[in-house]
């Protein structure tokens, strides 16, 4: 039912013609999905590089806005939150740790009714990363401390299965896969669907530019999405904002 | 008085500069040193990283061509405007009630009004985010419940709403402050002068107008100026009310906003810098301004100031 981006839009019109449901809580959500449907970073050769899977993006944005498929409000803000106990609102697009900050601790009488699919694309959101500074006079210990919180299976385990997050230990994960599932998710076992899934994660596009970049992307798909701009002007928009952020890129 | 020695005296004077030196030592490090070190670093490239590299007057050929300078300069002045403008004639408004008038609870509401001073800028901004985003805010479920056509609205989609927003925030958080230095100013004022002025039939209206504002003018140019120097550096209630990058279409994008991205986001410290020192002149010349203008209206006051 999830298997394309079309096929994910058809859903969203079915539920609202048939209960005035609406798909997801923000049209943003879907943003890091189709992140990851593209072919080739945001630069290449220091050129500026418009994807079709963007545009796809901002099509999409505005199908989503215009037939009042998403509730209007930005993710993390109260009303996004509060959609995961509404009956009005379907479901989110998150990443691995979307069900440990958003969905767990905000069910309360929606427990055992959420469960975990896959959506048109796989993909990664977030990472973050550990150093040893080169002149450290406690480098064992800094290393002892580094494999503990990355490599000790043990406590990955522990961590992982107190807070409901897809930890980035493979035998962690295979080992807590073996459990019994999340109570909100009608027993469905998180890591075990996760483990299924990672196989599928396309490589990585990530640019240094990306921050920047995305937050203008996004900016003129929401004046293109609301009704204030065209998708022209928008994407001129789009590519002014690059220049100036970072004015070393080449625009076509 | 003549026999005072002059040793005595020149200790004096070295107690003197014993007392300031906390303060300059103090304001040279933390105000004078990034000031001198914000103009070394407009002339230069930084990533922060690599050591800067000189490139000359490079920054600010790009600052005076740059639209997007301009426009949150602006944006900032228009920001600063629509909120100051209220705010000194409510302020003028409530002190004249308060002083002319025996109010009751009068002490009441002037603290009541200050409160809103009192709370951190940046939660002030979050706040009123959550009234307003989306079809499910507080605002849309009042509007609907009352059956307000159009309801529910994007109100964040409005480049005039959240800008106005803005100025009424700070309206809402500076008014009391405002109308307390007001009056300050209004106390300082010899009753002997009204006095004289109710001997001579005068109106309150006209006591107002002719014996106050003049004598406060030192007050109101005091006002004008902070108030200038902070509505241009206005950054945490645009920036957390929206998305940072003062959406929608940057229509709350102000200079230090804008600065902030150019240096703690794009990694472009050198251009920040720049855009940091065309901030400095800019607000050097409209407080000049602000200055000139007050002062030169006239010199029917009691005194000149």
């Amino acid at each position: 039912m999830l298997s394309s981006n079309e096929k994910m839009l058809d859903v969203a019109k079915m539920l609202k013609e048939t209960g005035d449901v609406k798909m997801f809580a923000s049209w943003q959500d879907i943003w890091n999905m189709q992140f990851s449907n593209r072919r080739q970073p945001w630069a290449v050769d220091g050129k500026l590089i418009l994807d079709d899977s963007m545009i796809a993006f901002m099509d999409m944005a505005k199908i989503i806005a215009e037939n009042g498929y998403d509730l209007n409000t930005d993710p993390w803000s109260p009303s996004w939150t509060a959609a995961v106990e509404s009956d009005d609102t379907f479901c989110y697009v998150l990443p691995t740790w979307g069900y440990q900050f958003v969905i767990k601790p905000s069910a309360v009488n929606t427990k055992g009714l959420w469960g975990l699919t896959e959506g048109p694309v796989p993909y990664v959101k977030g990472g973050t990363w550990l150093g040893i500074y080169k002149d450290s006079p406690n480098k064992d210990l800094a290393w002892a401390f580094l494999e503990y919180v990355t490599l000790d299976s043990e406590a990955q385990q522990k961590y992982a299965a107190e807070y409901g997050e897809y930890v980035s230990l493979k035998s962690a994960d295979e080992a807590l896969a073996q459990n019994e599932g999340e109570e909100v998710l009608a027993g469905q076992n998180l890591f075990q669907f996760f483990n299924e899934q990672v196989a599928k994660i396309p490589s990585d596009l990530m640019t240094a530019y990306d921050g920047q970049i995305n937050t203008a992307f996004l900016s003129a798909t929401k004046a293109y999405a609301g009704g204030a701009i065209t998708k022209e002007e928008a994407i001129q928009q789009f590519k002014e904002d690059v220049v100036t952020a970072y004015p070393e890129l080449t625009i076509e | 008085m003549r026999n005072s020695n002059p040793k005595h005296k020149f200790k004096k004077n070295i107690y003197g500069y014993l007392f300031i030196t906390p303060f300059l030592v103090v304001f040279c490090i933390f105000s004078l040193y990034p000031i001198l070190y914000t103009f070394f670093l407009s002339f230069q490239k930084w990533d922060g990283l690599i050591p800067p590299q000189p490139i000359g007057f490079r920054n600010f050929d790009r600052l005076l061509t740059d639209k997007v300078f301009f426009l949150s300069l602006w944006n900032s002045l228009r920001i600063w405007l629509m909120n100051y403008i209220p705010q000194i004639l409510a302020a003028l408004i409530l002190s004249a009630l308060f002083t002319f008038n025996r109010i009751r609870g009068m002490k009441f509401f002037r603290a009541t009004y200050y409160l809103p001073n009192l709370i951190t800028a940046a939660s002030v901004g979050l706040l009123f985010n959550l009234l307003f985003n989306g079809d499910k805010s507080v605002a849309n479920q009042i509007l609907i419940a009352l059956n307000v056509k159009g309801a529910p609205f994007s109100f964040f989609s409005s480049k005039a709403f959240t800008s106005g927003l803005v100025s009424y925030i700070q309206w809402w958080m500076w008014f009391g402050y405002t109308t307390i230095i007001v009056m300050a100013g209004i106390t300082t004022i010899d009753k002997n002068i009204y006095e004289a002025a109710m001997v001579d039939g005068a109106t309150k209206f006209q006591t107002f107008k002719s014996i106050t504002l003049p004598l406060i003018r030192p007050t109101l140019i005091y006002m004008t100026i902070t108030s200038i120097i902070g509505g241009m550096q206005l950054f945490d209630i645009p920036a957390t009310l929206t998305n940072m990058a003062g959406d929608p279409q940057k229509a709350i994008l102000t200079t230090s906003m804008y600065l902030y991205s150019q240096g703690f986001r794009s990694h472009n410290y050198g251009y920040a810098a720049t855009i940091s020192t065309g901030l400095f002149l800019i607000i050097g010349i409209l407080s000049l301004i602000a200055f000139r203008f007050m002062r030169g209206g006239g010199k029917s006051g009691a005194y000149a100031d």
